[in-house]
């Protein structure tokens, strides 16, 4: 059994670190009345929010409802499970709670108007509702600040996660070294669970894949382009490993392209599919990146982060073979047809301006409604393009692209 | 040299109004009026904190945390880890070198009762 299973703490006090962020919990727990606001914890992850509710539901005789990033929270669901529980206790009389893991995951695909019917439910609770979330930014934390009262949870200083560490290590029999616990600590980053992880691995195995010497990270392109180009099969995992990409959800809900661009799975479809490879080769990669992303979606919606760590050995190991010789590209289309992207999205925007400027119009009415017509209208008419261009003060840079244009749709 | 053992008062020395501004709205520090005491609430920010005393005083502020046993300065600077310790974003309260050698984490749950029995919460 994982130690940091086997020892996530079953009592408050037997928690370390947010000393004065339990003490606060727990005060409003236990002198929780209806009408109470409910409770937003908010820090990183892995230093004991979940735990803490967990314990203190258990010494307070609580029955909890947990509601977590695995579950679909959509606006029906939660309105199926929510009132219902506010008007009720549980069927044998006991207190309840509601715990709402990860509220700052919600998705605003995947659970669909799930967040506002939240804050709407969220002002008159009759039984204690404990949210949490890892990070105190963005708009939903915001709105949710508002109608809750908030305790902040830190990383735990490095001396209490050895005390901690300490204390497992002498329940399992088990010896670390001094310079070991220290680089533990170190890998950790004040996260318990890491902690107790990579000490198992050490301890129990003489193996703790946070301490082997890839702890320096590479940029993805450069990882992936040494990926392609590796002799061996344990080189190109190596540099996976290192690579500073990691594994988004791959539906990339709520992630900027920049993010996106560190995506080791996009990172490798975009430079496969862009790639002169044979359909045989392309097919087999293809479906070994369609395998990998319904694992990472499988392990995202459980939960089971730890699984992650095999997914760089099952992409060296499957697509060695047929990825050699490859080169890394961030974009998913030909460079060839996205420089053609690049530039003609510049030239369009002009028109569009120019054109929103003239026809006292904004630039989405004349993008969405204005523009394909009037290029129906110079396809099929004799309009002079050029007399058209200086009619509308536009430069006559336009004049080929609304040529072509026009041409194109001429032949349709 | 400036201390700063978060979770106890300190004082400061004159800092004028545009800094004292900054250190309530930025850094979000408690004040008390009477006392002209300072604090380290849940919600400072103490690495904005830190930034402003660094540039209006121009010393050197260091941070230190108590010991939760004992109560006393948890020694920070002589800390074996204090290389990979950020004491601007670990949680308030640590245990010193002292406290932390026979049976420490039975003393560290006990004395958590302790501070439940005082602040009158039955669990």
């Amino acid at each position: 059994m994982m130690w940091s299973e086997k020892y996530r703490p079953q009592r408050v006090k037997e928690m370390v670190g947010n000393e004065e962020a339990r003490i606060t919990f727990l005060e409003w727990l236990v002198n929780w009345k209806n009408g109470s606001k409910p409770v937003l914890l908010v820090g990183p992850p892995g230093i004991g929010k979940t735990t803490l509710v967990k314990a203190a539901v258990k010494e307070l005789d609580y029955d909890m409802v947990e509601l977590n990033a695995s579950d679909v929270r959509t606006k029906e669901k939660l309105e199926s499970i929510i009132p219902q529980l506010l008007n009720n206790t549980s069927v044998l009389g006991r207190k309840v709670l509601l715990f709402l893991d990860e509220v700052d995951g919600m998705s605003s695909r995947g659970d669909r108007g799930g967040f506002a019917t939240l804050i709407s439910l969220l002002k008159e609770p009759t039984v204690p509702i404990v949210m949490a979330a890892n990070a105190e930014v963005g708009e939903k934390i915001k709105e949710l600040k508002r109608v809750s009262t908030m305790i902040r949870f830190k990383r735990i200083p490095p001396r209490l996660l050895v005390l901690y560490l300490d204390h497992v290590l002498k329940s399992e029999n088990a010896k670390l070294s001094i310079g070991d616990k220290l680089r533990l600590v170190a890998v950790s980053s004040g996260d318990v669970r890491t902690l107790l992880n990579e000490s198992q691995s050490l301890a129990t195995a003489g193996f703790s894949e946070s301490l082997q010497p890839i702890s320096f990270s590479v940029d993805i392109d450069k990882a992936i382009a040494t990926f392609f180009t590796a002799e061996k099969v344990e080189n190109a995992l190596d540099i996976l490993r290192r690579s500073e990409g990691f594994y988004n959800d791959p539906r990339f809900a709520g992630y900027d392209s920049e993010k996106r661009r560190t995506d080791k799975l996009a990172a490798l479809f975009s430079s496969i599919v862009t790639s002169n490879v044979d359909t045989d080769n392309l097919a087999k990669m293809l479906g070994v990146l369609a395998y990998v992303d319904v694992l990472v979606g499988r392990m995202g919606r459980t939960r089971e982060w730890r699984l992650l760590r095999y997914i760089d050995t099952i992409l060296a190991y499957k697509l060695f073979k047929e990825s050699r010789g490859l080169t890394y590209n961030q974009y998913d289309v030909p460079f060839v047809l996205m420089n053609r992207v690049f530039r003609e999205a510049r030239l369009i925007r002009k028109i569009i301006a120019n054109l929103a400027k003239s026809l006292h119009t904004s630039k989405r009415a004349v993008a969405t409604y204005y523009l394909p017509y009037l290029l129906m209208i110079l396809a099929k008419s004799k309009i002079d393009i050029k007399e058209f261009l200086a009619a509308n003060n536009m430069d006559s840079s336009l004049e080929d692209l609304i040529k072509n244009e026009a041409g194109r749709l001429r032949k349709k | 040299m400036i201390r700063i053992m978060l979770g106890n008062w300190f004082s400061l020395p004159r800092v004028g109004p545009d800094v004292f501004s900054k250190l309530m709205r930025q850094a979000r520090l408690k004040y008390d009026r009477e006392k002209r005491l300072f604090m380290v609430q849940p919600e400072t920010n103490v690495t904005i904190l830190t930034s402003i005393l660094k540039e209006a005083l121009k010393d050197d502020i260091i941070i230190e945390l108590p010991c939760f046993v004992c109560g006393k300065s948890a020694g920070c600077a002589e800390c074996e880890f204090v290389d990979i310790c950020d004491r601007t974003s670990v949680s308030d309260q640590c245990i010193c070198k002292k406290c932390s050698e026979e049976d420490a984490y039975r003393h560290y749950c006990d004395n958590f009762m302790e501070r439940l029995a005082a602040a009158k919460i039955k669990i």
